[in-house]
């Protein structure tokens, strides 16, 4: 059944390349004709800061950010990070989340927590009944470098089918918008990030 | 998204740009000659954009030292008859006011537009400041786009529109419009070659008090004929049923809102809709046609009443009497969203109250009790960082010589720095406005007895920075300045500044000596120090506080985040790790350092590999007194 509109969150921390996911995500819905809107939000800091990308397309889209409870898919690049995200996610939407955790300095220095992984996956399993967690970083590290998590995430949002991107065009997009340095890796990053997520269900 | 995507001479092609791309875009198709801008977000994409098409297309493009500058220079293009356009963030706009407010009375020989990014949310402003009451009082008419596909159509008439009508325009986006991408449609781009020249028109250019009474009447009556225009304009239109007895006006990107929220309750049918695209001059005769037509008329913008005022005027002087309803449901302050605007509409309507959307507010409560916060803090590698951590060890080291103290007081400036705020730095204490570090600590100075330590970064010194230090020599104002030098604007996206060496296109130019300037400025005690050496940087701050006079110590270090783009495929990069036979858990890295890469797991402090990127400051026995920490092979 074809959705009237398709609202996908990006979520994470400033430096795991969500900007970047979230480019390759919106040409590729472009060269399917679409049309899309993507914001990305975040705030001061050039590192460590949280981060998310709001992409829409479909007819029936007059702004940027997606109304409260209604989005279709979430990417959490980092785990509390779907968290902090969540109220912009419908109850039958399908979650993709790195399990790998990037420990903010409050932990450090207010003697807050980091919540447990599985605390986490608990809590957004009573939100949504499609939950796809593994350790995208480790899949990077595998395809060649942990910098490429983005992209076995983008693997995963295309093996999701939630958002019928096809899997050669975004493939052509990420190989045409990578640097010679990383083109090889993020093929395999993004491999890495579809198998996974194709064998998990 | 790529940039060549903004250069294609491809009529008809749709490419994903951000909005500030296709502002950019947009000024290009309209036949744009100059542009200056002093970075800012979130308007910094725009020039970046437009340095990007510059070459190509033959416009001149710079980075000037601040807004007021860059505005000078588009308003001299236009006085020699070129297009030109000025960008800057919405606090920007206090800085360029000057110019723009003497301007308006000559009116425009070349188009030009005053690119305004308000940052309405305050995403990395100080102010939510609504630029639509500046532009009213310059009498600068506004453009406001609903989102990037209206702002790359506004921007591509507005200069054509300055032109014809004589008269400097304001293109007013916000955060949510700069930094949305949409797919957008290219047009044509003119192959028209314009040269400048300028004609001697004394009474026009010089704007002595004789001619100036006489052009604010000639300005009245430009702008009164530009009013009644408004209402042909395509960006002003009312949609829906034309008969409903509900009328919404609704300005810039709360259109959207608009649209999306009626959809949501189902009610589009039964509202006329007017969309505003240009607040001021408001297109009354649309305005009057939904006043008169509705039973009642809700005003949904973002910010202040600007619409509202113009609209609840109007009908006072049109004698309608019907209720007016807008800042009662719509907030003041911050940004507006389809669930804001679904529940004000509902309100306005008397329609039930819309049920929330998967109880999402009492998971969030639930969820949100875990959620650590993730503060903006400098980035691993920051040589902010230990300049700020430096300052600390030199107070606590001042404290314990005079125990009457209450340690310095530490103003800071506007950049990546004032992240010093944070925990554990905890090393600025006022901040407000660009320069303001070395005023404040003028006046401290004269008020306070603790010593007074500030720091300003090497743009921001360039910006707004010169004239206070002055200020501080003639009025001998004993103080101690810190200059953070890391050789770019790194907060907005790295753009060169007058130490750089280098102009916005990439050509080789004088690099100014931020010393030589500071003695220039008549400051005696002048220090450069690398921003790494903690031991060195002490010893400077302890030797400048007592100093009398004012002291400065520039603090050099290129932006780490720069300093690994250039070496990215190039070179790897090593890391720190911690040896566990020497670390005895005193916990000083963690609880005073605060480096982001470093994080507590298992009772024990660790680094992160993918977020250290070597820069070694913790190896100082200043952070590790033990040398537990240590370099690691490269990743």
């Amino acid at each position: 059944m074809a959705l009237k509109n398709f609202d996908m969150l990006l979520a994470g921390v400033g430096g795991q390349g969500i900007i970047f996911a979230g480019q390759i995500i919106m040409e590729t819905a472009l060269r399917q004709g679409h049309r899309v809107y993507g914001f990305e939000e975040h705030g001061m800091a050039r590192r460590g800061g949280t981060v998310a990308s709001h992409i829409r397309f479909g007819e029936d889209i007059y702004t940027p950010l997606i109304p409260l409870g209604t989005g279709n898919l979430l990417a959490a690049f980092e785990p509390v990070e779907a968290l902090r995200r969540i109220r912009f996610i419908g109850g039958e939407s399908t979650i993709i989340l790195n399990t790998r955790s990037v420990v903010p300095v409050s932990v450090s220095t207010q003697s807050v927590s980091y919540p447990e992984i599985k605390d986490i996956i608990g809590l957004l399993e009573g939100h949504s009944q499609r939950i796809h967690s593994f350790d995208a970083t480790s899949l990077a590290e595998e395809a060649g470098n942990a910098i490429a998590m983005n992209v076995v995430m983008l693997g995963a949002i295309c093996a999701s089918k939630t958002a019928s991107l096809p899997r050669e065009v975004m493939m052509e997009v990420i190989k045409s918008r990578s640097p010679s340095y990383s083109q090889k890796i993020n093929i395999n990053a993004f491999e890495k990030g579809f198998e996974e997520f194709v064998k998990d269900k | 998204m790529s940039t060549s995507d903004v250069l294609l001479d491809a009529p008809g092609k749709k490419v994903v740009l951000m909005g500030n791309e296709a502002i950019a875009r947009g000024l290009l198709e309209g036949g744009l000659k100059v542009a200056a801008s002093y970075p800012g977000t979130p308007s910094s994409e725009i020039l970046r954009t437009l340095i990007t098409i510059g070459g190509t297309y033959d416009i001149y493009t710079e980075w000037s030292v601040n807004e007021k500058v860059a505005a000078e220079v588009a308003i001299s293009a236009s006085l020699a008859g070129l297009r030109s356009m000025v960008s800057m963030k919405g606090v920007g706009v206090n800085v360029a006011s000057e110019p723009f407010q003497a301007f308006t009375y000559m009116g425009a020989r070349g188009g030009i537009v005053l690119v305004c990014a308000d940052d309405v949310g305050c995403h990395s402003s100080h102010t939510e400041q609504d630029n639509r009451f500046f532009a009213r009082e310059a009498y600068l008419p506004i453009f406001e786009p609903f989102d990037p596909r209206e702002a790359k159509e506004m921007a591509q008439l507005v200069l054509k529109y300055s032109e014809e009508w004589a008269q400097p325009v304001m293109l007013r986006i916000t955060t949510r419009i700069a930094h949305t991408s949409a797919d957008i449609t290219l047009g044509e781009i003119p192959k028209e070659k314009r040269k400048g020249d300028f004609n001697r028109l004394p009474n026009r250019w010089v704007n002595l008090p004789k001619n100036a009474r006489r052009m604010r009447k000639e300005l009245i009556l430009r702008m009164k004929n530009i009013a009644e225009a408004q209402n042909t304009l395509s960006f002003n239109r009312i949609e829906g049923n034309e008969d409903a007895e509900y009328g919404i006006i609704a300005s810039g990107i709360s259109y959207g809102y608009v649209k999306e929220a009626l959809d949501l309750l189902g009610v589009s049918q039964n509202v006329k809709l007017l969309k505003i695209g240009t607040p001021y001059p408001l297109p009354d005769a649309l305005v009057e046609k939904v006043l008169t037509g509705s039973k009642k008329v809700l005003v949904v913008e973002e910010l202040e009443p600007f619409v509202e005022m113009q609209v609840r005027a109007l009908a006072n002087k049109q004698g309608i009497l019907i209720s007016i309803t807008g800042k009662e449901l719509i907030p003041l302050d911050g940004e507006l969203s389809v669930h804001m605007v679904k529940k004000a509409v509902s309100k306005f309507m008397e329609l039930p109250t819309p049920k929330e959307p998967n109880e999402f507010e009492k998971f969030e409560n639930t969820a949100s009790q875990i959620i650590p916060p993730r503060p903006p803090v400098l980035c691993p590698g920051c040589g902010h960082r230990s300049v700020f951590y430096a300052i600390k060890l030199a107070e606590r080291k001042y404290k314990r010589g005079d125990k009457e103290s209450k340690g310095f007081i530490k103003p800071s400036d506007i950049g990546c720095y004032t992240l010093g705020f944070q925990s554990p730095l905890e090393a600025v204490d006022v901040n407000f406005c660009m320069g303001a570090s070395i005023g404040i600590s003028s006046g401290f100075s004269k008020v306070i007895h603790d010593p007074v330590v500030c720091t300003i970064g090497d743009s921001t010194f360039f910006h707004a920075g010169i004239p206070p230090l002055l200020n501080a020599v003639f009025n001998r104002s004993d103080i101690t300045v810190i200059i953070l030098d890391n050789r770019t604007t790194a907060m907005t996206g790295f753009q060169p500044h007058p130490g750089v060496g280098i102009t916005a296109s990439g050509e080789e130019t004088k690099m100014i000596s931020i010393e030589e300037i500071v003695k220039a400025c008549g400051v005696e005690l002048v220090k450069s120090v690398d921003a790494y050496d903690l031991e060195e940087l002490v010893s400077e701050i302890d030797e400048a506080v007592k100093h009398k006079g004012p002291a400065v110590i520039i603090t050099h270090r290129l932006c780490r985040m720069l300093e690994l783009r250039e070496l990215r495929g190039k070179e790897t990069i090593s890391h720190m790790s911690i040896d566990y036979e020497l670390c005895k858990d005193c916990r000083i890295c963690v609880d005073r350092f605060g480096c982001p890469a470093m994080y507590i797991i298992d009772e024990k402090v660790a680094i992160d590999p993918n977020l250290c990127n070597g820069c070694g400051v913790c190896t100082q026995k200043q952070v590790c007194p033990k040398g537990a920490i240590i370099f690691c092979e490269a990743k």
